[in-house]
């Protein structure tokens, strides 16, 4: 089976559709559930 | 070890905070589910804390934490395969989708798209093409060799102009027709060449 080729100007074209979907998810607040981790991790290290 | 969360004097493993948004971005496209990608991340931030003396200052934190994520992915994966014997969906099973572009590709008609390539694909073109990781972080990452990585980024690749219809000397605009609806507005709609 043939494989479609890809030119340098689709490469990029993908990779800057990858960037867009991925910086979606970047660009998002972080929600406070992992940083009242990171503290609850800390707290439980502090009292052993 | 410095770098963006990084406080002097203070607690090494608080630099993983300043990860936390790539980690949700790996997850969610590792999983394709949002609510299934925090519960990842939530599982792999413990872990590397409670087994940071295992990370080698001086190497990167980002492709560390990576490494964790993607391992509680798949081995969650593997326990749910092995609980309800599931059959993993084959490369090729699903059916292409069908672009809706005009020599434009949408960013939607692209997720559809990238949603459908295998977990080594979408891991490999996101670690190498998004998250900007080397090829050589992303083969230490995925546990392969480099040859490995590249291969899955080149097969990734050329599914995603499979699926999407593209061939070699297609136009391509990086606009959705939301987008395009805007900026053609007013001008008697757009030219394509």
């Amino acid at each position: 089976m043939d494989e479609p080729k890809i030119n340098k100007k689709m490469e990029k074209e993908i990779e800057t559709l990858l960037k867009r979907v991925y910086d979606e998810t970047l660009k998002e607040e972080v929600p406070e559930r992992f940083l009242s981790l990171i503290d609850k991790l800390k707290k439980q290290e502090n009292a052993k | 070890m410095t770098g963006p969360g990084t406080v002097p004097g203070g607690d090494p493993r608080e630099e993983m905070i300043a990860h936390l948004p790539s980690m949700r971005a790996f997850a969610v496209s590792l999983s394709r589910d949002p609510a299934l990608s925090d519960d990842l991340v939530q599982d792999a931030v413990e872990r590397a804390w409670n087994n940071f003396d295992k990370f080698k200052p001086g190497t990167n934190l980002r492709a560390w934490l990576f490494t964790i994520l993607r391992n509680i992915y798949y081995s969650g994966r593997r326990k749910a395969a092995r609980e309800s014997m599931e059959k993993l969906p084959e490369e090729g099973a699903v059916p292409a989708v069908k672009p809706d572009h005009d020599g434009r590709l949408a960013l939607r008609d692209f997720r559809q798209a990238f949603d459908t390539l295998n977990d080594e694909q979408r891991e490999a073109l996101i670690l190498v093409g998004a998250s900007g990781l080397s090829y050589e972080e992303a083969a230490q990452t995925c546990d392969v060799a480099v040859g490995t990585i590249k291969s899955r980024v080149n097969r990734g690749r050329r599914r995603l102009t499979e699926l999407l219809g593209l061939i070699e000397g297609d136009k391509l605009e990086l606009t959705d027709k939301p987008t395009m609806a805007v900026v053609f507005a007013g001008r008697g709609g757009p030219v394509i060449s």
